[in-house]
Protein backbone atom coordinates (compact mmCIF):
# COMPACT_ATOMS: atom_id res chain seq x y z
CA UNK A 1 0.00 0.00 0.00
CA UNK A 2 2.86 2.15 1.16
CA UNK A 3 5.08 1.64 -2.26
CA UNK A 4 2.06 2.21 -4.25
CA UNK A 5 1.50 5.79 -2.55
CA UNK A 6 5.60 6.46 -3.27
CA UNK A 7 5.07 5.91 -6.84
CA UNK A 8 2.32 7.55 -7.31
CA UNK A 9 4.08 10.73 -5.25
CA UNK A 10 6.96 10.09 -7.83
CA UNK A 11 4.64 9.98 -10.90
CA UNK A 12 2.71 13.44 -9.53
CA UNK A 13 6.19 14.42 -9.70
CA UNK A 14 7.79 13.74 -12.56
CA UNK A 15 4.33 15.52 -14.03
CA UNK A 16 4.77 18.62 -11.95
CA UNK A 17 8.74 18.43 -12.45
CA UNK A 18 8.12 18.84 -16.65
CA UNK A 19 5.53 21.61 -16.09
CA UNK A 20 7.14 23.69 -13.41
CA UNK A 21 10.83 22.56 -14.16
CA UNK A 22 11.53 22.33 -10.45
CA UNK A 23 10.89 19.86 -7.04
CA UNK A 24 12.11 16.38 -6.63
CA UNK A 25 11.55 13.21 -4.16
CA UNK A 26 13.81 12.31 -1.50
CA UNK A 27 13.77 8.86 -0.45
CA UNK A 28 14.23 8.57 3.08
CA UNK A 29 12.45 5.27 4.73
CA UNK A 30 14.18 6.08 8.49
CA UNK A 31 12.01 5.44 11.60
CA UNK A 32 11.25 9.04 13.62
CA UNK A 33 12.55 6.64 16.51
CA UNK A 34 15.96 5.22 15.18
CA UNK A 35 18.31 7.37 16.79
CA UNK A 36 16.60 6.31 20.28
CA UNK A 37 16.82 2.73 19.09
CA UNK A 38 20.29 2.84 18.06
CA UNK A 39 21.01 4.84 21.61
CA UNK A 40 18.98 1.90 23.43
CA UNK A 41 20.45 -0.99 21.81
CA UNK A 42 23.82 0.27 23.05
CA UNK A 43 22.52 1.16 26.54
CA UNK A 44 21.45 -2.92 26.44
CA UNK A 45 24.42 -3.58 25.25
CA UNK A 46 26.36 -2.09 28.13
CA UNK A 47 24.03 -3.10 30.20
CA UNK A 48 24.58 -6.55 29.57
CA UNK A 49 28.59 -6.54 29.21
CA UNK A 50 28.28 -5.19 32.92
CA UNK A 51 25.85 -8.27 34.12
CA UNK A 52 23.72 -6.10 35.22
CA UNK A 53 19.51 -6.48 35.05
CA UNK A 54 17.48 -3.33 34.03
CA UNK A 55 13.95 -3.05 34.59
CA UNK A 56 11.85 -0.31 33.46
CA UNK A 57 8.83 0.40 35.45
CA UNK A 58 5.97 2.04 33.98
CA UNK A 59 2.39 3.75 35.20
CA UNK A 60 0.13 6.41 35.34
CA UNK A 61 1.17 8.86 38.39
CA UNK A 62 0.36 7.40 41.91
CA UNK A 63 -0.17 3.98 41.37
CA UNK A 64 2.76 3.01 43.59
CA UNK A 65 5.95 2.95 41.33
CA UNK A 66 8.47 4.23 44.45
CA UNK A 67 6.63 2.98 47.39
CA UNK A 68 7.39 -0.33 45.10
CA UNK A 69 10.74 0.26 45.06
CA UNK A 70 11.20 1.64 48.27
CA UNK A 71 9.63 -1.76 49.77
CA UNK A 72 11.96 -4.19 47.37
CA UNK A 73 15.04 -1.97 48.24
CA UNK A 74 14.06 -2.44 52.29
CA UNK A 75 13.33 -5.97 51.91
CA UNK A 76 16.13 -7.32 49.81
CA UNK A 77 19.12 -5.40 51.70
CA UNK A 78 21.75 -7.81 49.95
CA UNK A 79 20.58 -6.72 46.43
CA UNK A 80 22.97 -4.27 44.83
CA UNK A 81 21.01 -1.87 43.61
CA UNK A 82 20.38 1.72 41.95
CA UNK A 83 17.63 3.54 40.52
CA UNK A 84 17.09 6.27 37.48
CA UNK A 85 14.16 8.42 38.34
CA UNK A 86 12.47 10.31 36.06
CA UNK A 87 10.37 12.91 36.37
CA UNK A 88 8.96 16.20 35.22
CA UNK A 89 10.02 18.27 38.00
CA UNK A 90 11.32 17.65 41.89
CA UNK A 91 13.75 15.23 43.08
CA UNK A 92 10.96 14.05 45.71
CA UNK A 93 10.73 10.27 44.69
CA UNK A 94 14.65 10.12 44.42
CA UNK A 95 14.99 11.72 48.32
CA UNK A 96 12.65 8.94 49.35
CA UNK A 97 14.95 6.50 47.29
CA UNK A 98 18.19 7.90 48.76
CA UNK A 99 16.83 6.76 52.58
CA UNK A 100 17.32 3.37 51.43
CA UNK A 101 20.93 2.15 50.38
CA UNK A 102 20.75 2.25 46.84
CA UNK A 103 22.34 4.71 44.82
CA UNK A 104 19.75 6.80 43.23
CA UNK A 105 20.20 9.22 40.09
CA UNK A 106 17.76 11.72 39.38
CA UNK A 107 16.43 12.72 36.15
CA UNK A 108 14.16 15.66 36.07
CA UNK A 109 12.97 15.45 32.63
CA UNK A 110 11.77 19.49 32.59
CA UNK A 111 8.23 18.91 31.18
CA UNK A 112 9.34 15.77 28.74
CA UNK A 113 6.35 13.42 29.44
CA UNK A 114 9.16 10.41 28.99
CA UNK A 115 12.71 9.55 29.58
CA UNK A 116 14.48 8.76 26.01
CA UNK A 117 17.38 6.05 25.72
CA UNK A 118 19.70 9.24 25.88
CA UNK A 119 18.57 10.22 29.10
CA UNK A 120 19.03 6.91 30.68
CA UNK A 121 22.56 6.58 28.95
CA UNK A 122 23.91 9.99 30.76
CA UNK A 123 22.22 9.31 33.81
CA UNK A 124 23.95 5.67 33.56
CA UNK A 125 27.40 6.76 33.08
CA UNK A 126 26.87 8.11 37.21
CA UNK A 127 26.86 4.95 38.44
CA UNK A 128 29.42 2.17 38.85
CA UNK A 129 27.01 -1.04 36.39
CA UNK A 130 29.56 -3.80 37.25
CA UNK A 131 28.40 -3.72 40.99
CA UNK A 132 25.29 -3.71 40.28
CA UNK A 133 22.72 -7.05 40.27
CA UNK A 134 20.03 -4.91 39.68
CA UNK A 135 18.73 -1.27 37.89
CA UNK A 136 15.43 0.29 38.38
CA UNK A 137 14.34 2.86 35.84
CA UNK A 138 11.37 4.67 37.49
CA UNK A 139 10.14 6.32 34.13
CA UNK A 140 7.67 9.45 34.05
CA UNK A 141 4.08 8.28 35.04
CA UNK A 142 2.40 8.54 32.16
CA UNK A 143 0.63 5.16 30.15
CA UNK A 144 0.99 7.03 26.95
CA UNK A 145 4.05 8.52 25.85
CA UNK A 146 6.72 6.53 27.18
CA UNK A 147 5.70 3.19 25.82
CA UNK A 148 6.96 4.38 22.34
CA UNK A 149 10.63 4.61 23.80
CA UNK A 150 13.02 1.61 24.19
CA UNK A 151 15.77 2.39 26.92
CA UNK A 152 17.77 -0.51 26.53
CA UNK A 153 16.12 -2.37 29.09
CA UNK A 154 15.67 -5.77 29.90
CA UNK A 155 12.00 -6.28 30.39
CA UNK A 156 9.26 -3.58 31.30
CA UNK A 157 6.81 -4.10 34.49
CA UNK A 158 3.97 -2.08 34.09
CA UNK A 159 1.95 -1.50 37.10
CA UNK A 160 -1.79 -0.95 37.38
CA UNK A 161 -3.24 -0.11 40.59
CA UNK A 162 -6.67 -1.06 42.26
CA UNK A 163 -7.66 2.85 42.67
CA UNK A 164 -7.45 3.09 38.82
CA UNK A 165 -10.30 1.76 36.61
CA UNK A 166 -10.87 -1.49 35.87
CA UNK A 167 -10.44 -0.64 32.09
CA UNK A 168 -6.81 0.97 31.91
CA UNK A 169 -5.61 -1.96 29.68
CA UNK A 170 -8.33 -1.07 27.35
CA UNK A 171 -7.64 2.75 27.06
CA UNK A 172 -3.87 2.01 26.95
CA UNK A 173 -3.49 -0.94 25.06
CA UNK A 174 -0.41 0.10 23.82
CA UNK A 175 1.38 0.64 26.91
CA UNK A 176 0.07 -3.02 28.09
CA UNK A 177 0.97 -4.72 24.93
CA UNK A 178 4.81 -3.52 25.71
CA UNK A 179 4.58 -5.10 29.01
CA UNK A 180 6.85 -8.32 30.13
CA UNK A 181 4.96 -8.46 33.73
CA UNK A 182 1.92 -6.39 35.21
CA UNK A 183 1.55 -5.69 38.55
CA UNK A 184 -1.64 -5.29 40.04
CA UNK A 185 -0.70 -2.69 43.13
CA UNK A 186 -2.36 -1.75 46.09
CA UNK A 187 -4.32 -5.30 46.50
CA UNK A 188 -4.84 -4.21 50.21
CA UNK A 189 -7.55 -1.38 49.17
CA UNK A 190 -9.55 -3.92 46.21
CA UNK A 191 -12.08 -3.71 49.20
CA UNK A 192 -12.78 -0.02 49.87
CA UNK A 193 -12.68 0.63 45.96
CA UNK A 194 -15.50 -1.67 45.06
CA UNK A 195 -12.56 -2.49 42.41
CA UNK A 196 -13.29 -5.80 40.31
CA UNK A 197 -9.90 -7.48 40.33
CA UNK A 198 -11.46 -10.13 37.72
CA UNK A 199 -12.88 -7.55 35.39
CA UNK A 200 -8.99 -5.93 35.32
CA UNK A 201 -7.53 -8.94 34.86
CA UNK A 202 -9.88 -9.61 32.18
CA UNK A 203 -9.28 -6.61 30.58
CA UNK A 204 -5.26 -7.17 30.69
CA UNK A 205 -5.44 -10.76 29.44
CA UNK A 206 -7.54 -9.06 26.05
CA UNK A 207 -5.03 -6.71 25.57
CA UNK A 208 -1.81 -8.37 26.34
CA UNK A 209 -2.72 -12.67 26.02
CA UNK A 210 0.38 -13.90 27.03
CA UNK A 211 1.45 -11.37 30.12
CA UNK A 212 2.05 -12.74 33.44
CA UNK A 213 0.36 -10.76 36.24
CA UNK A 214 1.31 -10.70 39.84
CA UNK A 215 -1.20 -9.22 42.07
CA UNK A 216 0.53 -7.08 45.30
CA UNK A 217 0.58 -4.64 48.17
CA UNK A 218 3.76 -2.67 48.87
CA UNK A 219 1.98 -1.53 52.03
CA UNK A 220 0.84 -4.98 53.74
CA UNK A 221 3.74 -6.72 51.95
CA UNK A 222 0.94 -9.21 50.27
CA UNK A 223 2.43 -11.01 46.72
CA UNK A 224 5.78 -9.41 47.08
CA UNK A 225 7.44 -12.89 47.58
CA UNK A 226 6.28 -13.33 43.77
CA UNK A 227 7.73 -10.09 42.67
CA UNK A 228 10.79 -11.45 44.44
CA UNK A 229 10.91 -14.71 42.90
CA UNK A 230 10.68 -13.16 39.16
CA UNK A 231 13.43 -10.47 40.38
CA UNK A 232 15.72 -13.64 41.65
CA UNK A 233 14.47 -15.09 38.16
CA UNK A 234 15.82 -12.51 36.21
CA UNK A 235 18.86 -11.87 38.09
CA UNK A 236 19.94 -15.60 38.28
CA UNK A 237 19.55 -15.55 34.72
CA UNK A 238 22.15 -12.79 34.03
CA UNK A 239 24.61 -14.78 36.09
CA UNK A 240 23.96 -18.05 34.21
CA UNK B 1 2.52 15.08 23.87
CA UNK B 2 5.54 12.84 22.76
CA UNK B 3 4.13 14.34 19.47
CA UNK B 4 5.89 17.49 20.07
CA UNK B 5 9.48 15.47 20.72
CA UNK B 6 8.71 13.46 17.54
CA UNK B 7 8.10 16.17 15.35
CA UNK B 8 11.36 17.63 16.04
CA UNK B 9 12.87 14.65 15.40
CA UNK B 10 10.87 14.14 11.79
CA UNK B 11 12.17 18.04 10.87
CA UNK B 12 15.39 17.13 12.10
CA UNK B 13 15.56 14.18 9.68
CA UNK B 14 13.64 16.07 6.77
CA UNK B 15 16.65 18.43 6.86
CA UNK B 16 19.24 15.95 6.98
CA UNK B 17 18.14 14.71 3.97
CA UNK B 18 17.04 17.53 2.26
CA UNK B 19 20.73 18.51 2.63
CA UNK B 20 22.03 15.85 1.70
CA UNK B 21 20.31 15.69 -1.57
CA UNK B 22 21.27 19.71 -2.23
CA UNK B 23 17.65 20.84 -1.58
CA UNK B 24 17.24 24.13 0.06
CA UNK B 25 13.08 23.83 0.77
CA UNK B 26 11.14 21.19 1.95
CA UNK B 27 7.76 21.41 0.75
CA UNK B 28 5.89 18.08 1.91
CA UNK B 29 7.15 15.30 4.19
CA UNK B 30 5.62 11.95 3.78
CA UNK B 31 4.72 9.94 6.95
CA UNK B 32 3.88 6.26 7.61
CA UNK B 33 1.91 6.23 10.74
CA UNK B 34 0.80 2.67 11.74
CA UNK B 35 -3.23 2.21 13.62
CA UNK B 36 -0.82 0.93 16.75
CA UNK B 37 2.13 3.11 16.79
CA UNK B 38 1.31 5.17 19.96
CA UNK B 39 0.57 8.18 18.12
CA UNK B 40 -2.08 10.86 17.11
CA UNK B 41 -1.82 12.35 13.76
CA UNK B 42 -3.95 15.05 15.00
CA UNK B 43 -1.34 15.73 17.51
CA UNK B 44 1.80 15.45 15.48
CA UNK B 45 0.18 17.25 12.83
CA UNK B 46 -0.51 20.26 15.36
CA UNK B 47 3.08 19.79 16.62
CA UNK B 48 4.63 19.91 13.16
CA UNK B 49 3.69 23.49 12.48
CA UNK B 50 5.78 24.58 15.58
CA UNK B 51 8.39 22.50 15.05
CA UNK B 52 8.99 23.65 11.65
CA UNK B 53 9.03 27.17 12.09
CA UNK B 54 12.56 29.02 10.96
CA UNK B 55 13.45 25.04 9.20
CA UNK B 56 13.99 24.29 5.76
CA UNK B 57 10.71 22.73 6.42
CA UNK B 58 9.20 26.03 6.91
CA UNK B 59 6.71 25.55 4.06
CA UNK B 60 6.58 21.38 4.26
CA UNK B 61 3.20 19.94 4.13
CA UNK B 62 2.71 16.26 6.11
CA UNK B 63 0.96 13.61 4.29
CA UNK B 64 0.54 11.43 6.23
CA UNK B 65 -0.34 7.48 5.11
CA UNK B 66 -1.83 5.35 8.19
CA UNK B 67 -0.98 1.29 8.29
CA UNK B 68 -3.47 -0.60 9.10
CA UNK B 69 -2.91 -2.72 12.83
CA UNK B 70 -2.01 -6.65 11.29
CA UNK B 71 -1.67 -9.30 13.52
CA UNK B 72 -0.74 -13.06 13.31
CA UNK B 73 -3.01 -15.98 14.74
CA UNK B 74 -1.09 -18.54 15.93
CA UNK B 75 -3.94 -21.21 15.87
CA UNK B 76 -4.55 -20.71 12.41
CA UNK B 77 -1.46 -19.74 11.08
CA UNK B 78 -2.52 -16.42 9.14
CA UNK B 79 -2.39 -12.63 9.41
CA UNK B 80 -5.56 -10.52 10.09
CA UNK B 81 -6.40 -7.11 10.29
CA UNK B 82 -7.09 -5.85 13.61
CA UNK B 83 -9.96 -3.93 13.72
CA UNK B 84 -10.70 -2.98 17.53
CA UNK B 85 -10.72 0.21 18.82
CA UNK B 86 -8.90 -0.80 21.72
CA UNK B 87 -6.75 -2.40 19.95
CA UNK B 88 -7.88 -6.17 21.35
CA UNK B 89 -6.50 -8.49 18.31
CA UNK B 90 -9.15 -10.93 18.25
CA UNK B 91 -8.72 -14.06 14.96
CA UNK B 92 -12.21 -13.42 13.09
CA UNK B 93 -11.84 -17.16 12.43
CA UNK B 94 -11.44 -18.93 15.49
CA UNK B 95 -11.37 -15.85 17.90
CA UNK B 96 -7.71 -16.16 19.54
CA UNK B 97 -6.31 -13.92 20.91
CA UNK B 98 -3.15 -13.13 19.55
CA UNK B 99 0.01 -11.04 21.25
CA UNK B 100 2.34 -11.11 17.76
CA UNK B 101 1.63 -7.76 16.03
CA UNK B 102 2.92 -8.31 12.56
CA UNK B 103 1.97 -4.27 11.18
CA UNK B 104 0.33 -1.22 12.88
CA UNK B 105 3.32 0.35 14.76
CA UNK B 106 5.06 1.72 12.09
CA UNK B 107 6.50 5.48 12.60
CA UNK B 108 8.70 6.84 9.77
CA UNK B 109 9.37 8.95 7.57
CA UNK B 110 9.35 7.84 4.19
CA UNK B 111 9.78 10.42 1.69
CA UNK B 112 10.37 14.22 1.25
CA UNK B 113 9.53 16.81 -1.72
CA UNK B 114 12.09 19.54 -2.30
CA UNK B 115 12.61 22.07 -4.33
Amino acid sequence: METRDITLSVLDHRVLGQREGEGHLVQVEKAVLSRNQTIAEENRKRFKDAGVVVLNILSSPGSGKTSLIVRTLSDLPSLHAAVIVGDLATDNDAQRIHKTKATSVQIETGGVCHLEASMVAEAASHLALEKLDILFIENVGNLVCPAIYDLGEEARVVLFSVTEGEDKPLKYPKMFKSADLVLMTKTDLAGVTDFNLDMALHNVQLVAPTVKVIELSARTGQGLEQWYDALAERIKHVYA
Amino acid sequence: MHEVSLAHTIVLIAEDYARRNGASNITTVGLRIGEFSGVVPEALETAFEVAKRDTLAKHAQLKIVKVPMIAFCQSCQREFEVVDIYGIASCPHCAALSHDLKEGQELDVSYLEVS
